[in-house]
């Protein structure tokens, strides 16, 4: 946690200077809420905001792991062939080139108002820097590795099992931490075009009733989730460090 | 005499580069090596000692010549010959005694025989303290051990040894060159050595052999 004592002391300012500047009366406190007001609606509202957090946490868990699962199958695919290499991966580009947003109200048609489309939009979000990150770490194995492996006559799955999949875990989990950012917006965003229940659900109605100190709760929360998601995968990450 | 463990005849390696030029790394290359004998070989940078070990290896492949295995032409090598690197390329992630038996799950042996042979080496060579290690707290002489004895454990029939110690300080290399010299008297061991070392050569080989640059 020592680590993280600059960033945390620089939110903390942060935090203060927005209270300060809000309270002397620089802006509309209904426009622009101070921290502490935030705080203190987070708490207010536990009741009613907490099924709309389980619900995100939900879609984004499931999410995510399905996109690990997804982008290691294909970071595996990518590396078995140059042929299959060169035909998928103009489509793993062009999978990011397409707005999500855009697609979310198509999911919403084909899959209907339920956790489906929202955990397809996670997997969207997130399997992309997982395939690349672990497609690049496999690719980057020492060559000498390499070297040893052929002369110990080992397969390609051998080659992959032993020494490949393990050295590469450095930059799968590059990865995963990239996608674990991105996979609490992902939720939100398809929780934004349908859904009974979440946070994004509940940010638009906070929004739509013009309580400007409940979307930021929601932001809030998602900020928090967010590095909760961050803080396991680090935690994982521990375990296969060497 | 006997038939050799290892005759090379005529070996040729060339590298054709992208600017339609050639380089020759060996040309015409002959050699036999008997059982149980002990060769080095020495020559400057860039002679082609270590292509001719991958050639024998079987992870590059020769332009043209033959190589014979106990008189039997043989053209896929790879897997018949115990090869040591520079580096010692062991894995970070696993500890020494996994480290020794990658080659044993290669050939699919049964990961329980393969972890008693791994500690009954670590007892003959008094390192069984290190076998839960990782390589990361281990000296470099201590890895350059560690990964002699991988490449025992898959094939001590025959070494490929590549400068195995030409990343050492001298103390350290003098000690594990004489530790390697009891070492190969334990097993009945034929070797391929390749040194920059003269004194290294001598000490420990039955013959060298000097190749030039071509």
């Amino acid at each position: 946690m020592k680590k993280y004592r600059p960033s945390f002391v620089f939110i903390i300012i942060l935090l203060i200077i927005w209270e300060i500047y809000v309270r002397t009366g620089n802006i509309n406190i209904r426009i622009l809420p101070p921290p502490s007001f935030i705080f203190k609606d987070i708490f207010l509202h536990w009741g009613s905001l907490y099924p709309h957090i389980v619900q995100t946490l939900i879609e984004t868990v499931i999410g995510f792991l399905v996109a690990t699962v997804f982008g290691f199958v294909i970071a595996i695919l990518l590396d078995t062939s140059p042929k299959i290499n060169k035909t998928i991966y103009p489509l793993l580009i062009i999978s990011q080139t397409i707005p999500i947003i855009a697609l979310a109200p198509l999911l919403l048609l084909w899959f209907g108002f339920g956790i489906l489309p929202k955990i397809i939009i996670v997997v969207l979000y997130c399997f992309f820097p997982i395939t690349i990150a672990g497609a690049d770490g496999l690719l980057q194995t020492k060559k000498q590795y390499m070297k040893l492996l052929v002369s110990m006559n080992a397969t390609y799955w051998q080659g992959l099992f032993l020494v490949r999949l393990p050295s590469s875990l450095p930059s799968f989990f590059s990865g995963l931490k990239i996608a674990a950012t991105y996979s609490v917006a992902g939720a939100i965003v398809g929780e934004f075009v349908g859904a009974y229940q979440g946070i994004g659900v509940y940010m638009q109605q906070a929004a739509n009733s013009y309580s400007i100190s409940l979307v930021f709760a929601s932001i809030f929360l998602t900020i928090i989730l967010s590095f909760i998601i961050l803080k396991i995968v680090i935690i994982i990450e521990g375990f296969y460090k060497y | 005499m006997s038939t050799p463990k290892l005759a090379i005849k005529n070996l040729t390696k060339k590298y054709f580069l992208s600017n339609s030029q050639t380089v020759t790394a060996l040309n015409n290359f002959n050699l036999k090596v008997f059982p149980g004998e002990f060769v080095s070989i020495i020559g400057p940078s860039g002679c082609g000692k270590t292509t001719l070990l991958n050639i024998i290896a079987g992870v590059e492949k020769e332009t043209s010549g033959e190589i014979s295995l106990d008189g039997n032409i043989e053209n896929s090598r790879r897997g018949k010959f115990g090869y040591m690197f520079q580096e010692s390329l062991l894995l970070p992630w696993k500890t020494v005694e996994e480290n020794l038996i990658i080659g044993l799950d290669i050939k699919k042996i049964p990961r329980e025989k393969s972890l008693k042979k791994a500690c009954k080496l670590l007892k003959k060579f008094h390192l069984e303290k290190f076998a839960k290690e990782h390589p990361s707290t281990l000296s470099g002489g201590m890895k350059q051990k560690v990964s002699l004895l991988r490449t025992v454990l898959f094939n001590d029939s025959f070494l490929l040894l590549d400068e195995p110690f030409g990343a050492l300080d001298q103390i350290t290399r003098h000690g594990l060159q004489i530790w390697l010299k009891k070492a190969l008297k334990k097993f009945n061991t034929t070797t391929l050595f390749i040194t920059h070392d003269i004194g290294e050569a001598k000490l420990l080989s039955d013959r060298i052999i000097k190749l030039k640059n071509n």
